[in-house]
This record gives structure tokens, C-alpha cells and sequence, in this order.
């Protein structure tokens, strides 16, 4: 993190430890879903940076359709070139193997020990949460901060058993807020590449340019 | 090689290359990720980089290799992690702004 991003923190207040929001995944590729999810949880949770972390190998899904992590990593800073409240990590590439989210909770509190690291979910991934590696451990280590969609029945939400140890579904629950509705999908953008379809105004430009320059995901 | 030998050895290096105010905080107990933490003031980019490239020397002598560096000398912070100690090095705006010894208020330092 430069000195400059921090000092002017997006939403937070110069007083508080900085807020490192971290948004993981595939990024297969980078759509404008994830860049409205980022901007959200800046406001919603009053973050000073959000770290894009694009994975090595997702831990729950096949790596079959993946391009190559060069390629996932180069188009994640074409999407944000420019904005200076977010940044691409390669932390997890660099890592290698299957990217657990508790082991990069471990590296980001190595790296940025006077932060509090803050994980962004969508709604949909949080009764799933009891699954993943080292729950309890990931639970310690940093903040989880969950994004809804508009519609979304927070009252449900709410009275979902988590299926994890307290005090977390309660401290869960009392991070949750409804962001922007953006149904986008990479799947569903991959999709359109290999039938010829356009994803203009679904990827940021310089994605859409890389991803024809390169070539990527056609049939 | 035990955690506070690697912390001691990084010190020899900073130290090599005129960094001042260098603190190795046991945070053994206190942090679930690390033993210690060392910080360094450097004051410029140069030396910064300097002190960095000497503590990945030394290390590297003792058959350590860095798992993980962050940021670079224009950034003002530059960090080396070796896992069990990470080595935390700021120009001296920079260390002022964080207040990072502050975090750690109540650890002990290691002479």
C-alpha cells in the first residue's frame, strides 16, 4: 500500500486503523460486477483500499475453464488503472496451489500488521462460509463483510443458521448491507466471447481490448 | 534457524547500512501469523533499498530464502517476509504516520 493511497482514504476517517478491504477470486474474467461489489463495500464499510486478489486455483470450483494466471492477473490492472483506491495483489499467484483465503489472511496480516483486513462476500456465499479451510482461523484474522443484492430477503438472511460457533453468525449478520444490483457473471461473459457476442459495457474497456488482443476464452 | 536469530541477523544487516531506530517487537502470543516484527527507519529510498537488499544477503547466507517482499523504496515501505519474522522498513514520514510501535504497545521489545 503506497503512503498516498492511505492519507487519503476513500471513506475512512484518518484516525482509525486503515480498513484493507480484500476482494478474492477467479476474476475469469474481471467484469463490472466486481468493480461496482468493490466500490459498494468502500462506502458501505468505510474501507480505505480494496485489494483485488485474483487466485491461483479456486478452492471450490474445477480449474478447467481458467486462463492463465498471467493473463487473469494483467487484465484485473487494466480494470483499474486509474483508480487509486484499488489495487491487484498477486499475492495468491505468487503463492501457488489452492488459494485458501486463510492463508492469504495470514500473508496480508504479515504484510499490513497496522490494518484490519476485510474480506468482501456476496450474500450467497455466506451460509456456505462453515466450509471453508480453517474457518474459525480465518474468522480471527480478519473482518468479513457481506454485500447484498437490492431484494435480497435480509430477514431470512438474517435467521439463517450459519452453522458456525458464536459469536460469529451474530457478528456476520451485523455486517451485511445491500449494494448495487449487477447480474453479471464471467460464465456467462466467457459465454459471449466464444459466441461472438460483444462485452462492451460489461467489461471495462481495456479488459475488452486485452482479452480480443490476446484472444482469450474463444471457442 | 530459531525465529529471534533470524530477527538478530536482520538487525546485523540494517544495521549494516545505517538504519536507525530499529525495534524487534515479540509478538509471540500476541500475533497469531508471527514471532517477531523488526522495524527500520531508513532515510532515504536508496538506503531503503539498501538495507532491504542487505537483510535478504545476510538471510540468504543462512540458507533463508524471503517468502514474500512488499512495496518498494519510492513507496516509502518496504517489507520482508520470512514467516515466523517479518521485517518491516519505512522512510521516517512514513514510520511517523502509521505509528506502527503503537500496535504493539504492551509487547516486549527484544534487546
Amino acid at each position: 500500500m503506497s503512503e498516498d493511497k492511505l492519507s487519503e482514504g476513500a471513506a475512512q476517517s484518518p484516525a482509525s486503523p486503515p480498513r484493507l478491504g480484500v476482494l478474492g477470486g477467479a476474476f475469469n474474467p474481471i467484469h463490472m460486477g466486481h468493480l461496482v461489489m468493490a466500490q459498494d463495500a468502500l462506502e458501505l464499510f468505510e474501507l480505505s483500499q480494496v485489494l483485488f486478489i485474483p487466485c491461483a486455483r479456486p478452492p471450490h470450483k474445477p480449474s478447467t475453464e481458467l486462463a492463465p494466471a498471467e493473463h487473469r492477473l494483467a487484465m484485473v490492472q487494466a480494470a483499474l488503472e486509474g483508480d487509486w483506491r484499488f489495487e491487484a495483489s498477486d499475492i495468491e499467484l505468487q503463492r501457488g496451489g489452492i488459494s485458501w483465503s486463510v492463508d492469504t489472511a495470514r500473508e496480508l496480516r504479515r504484510l499490513h500488521p497496522a490494518a484490519e483486513i476485510v474480506f468482501i462476500i456476496g450474500a450467497d456465499m455466506l451460509p456456505e462460509l462453515h466450509l471453508w479451510r480453517d474457518v474459525g482461523t480465518l474468522l480471527e484474522l480478519c473482518r468479513f463483510v457481506t454485500l447484498a443484492r437490492p431484494g435480497t430477503d435480509l430477514e431470512a438472511l438474517k435467521r439463517a443458521d450459519l452453522k458456525l460457533d458464536p459469536p460469529w453468525p451474530e457478528r456476520l449478520r451485523e455486517q451485511v448491507r445491500v449494494g448495487h444490483i449487477v447480474s453479471l457473471s464471467s460464465t456467462d461473459i466467457r459465454y459471449r466471447i466464444a459466441e461472438g457476442l460483444s462485452i462492451r459495457y460489461l467489461v471495462h474497456p481495456a479488459v475488452d481490448m486485452y482479452i480480443a488482443e490476446h484472444h482469450l476464452y474463444r471457442k | 534457524m530459531e525465529s529471534l536469530d533470524i530477527a538478530y541477523r536482520a538487525r546485523e544487516a540494517l544495521m549494516s547500512k545505517k538504519g536507525t531506530d530499529i525495534l524487534i517487537v515479540d509478538v509471540r502470543g500476541t500475533s497469531p501469523v508471527t514471532d517477531y516484527f523488526v522495524l527500520a527507519t531508513g532515510a532515504t529510498a536508496p538506503q531503503l533499498k539498501a538495507m532491504s537488499g542487505a537483510v535478504v544477503a545476510e538471510l540468504k547466507q543462512d540458507g533463508l530464502a524471503c517468502y514474500r517482499r512488499s512495496g518498494g523504496p519510492d513507496d516509502g515501505w518496504m517489507v520482508l517476509d520470512y514467516l515466523d519474522v517479518v521485517i518491516h522498513m519505512f522512510q521516517t514520514e512514513v514510520r511517523a504516520y502509521y505509528a506502527i510501535e503503537e500496535l504493539w504497545a504492551g509487547a516486549p521489545r527484544v534487546g
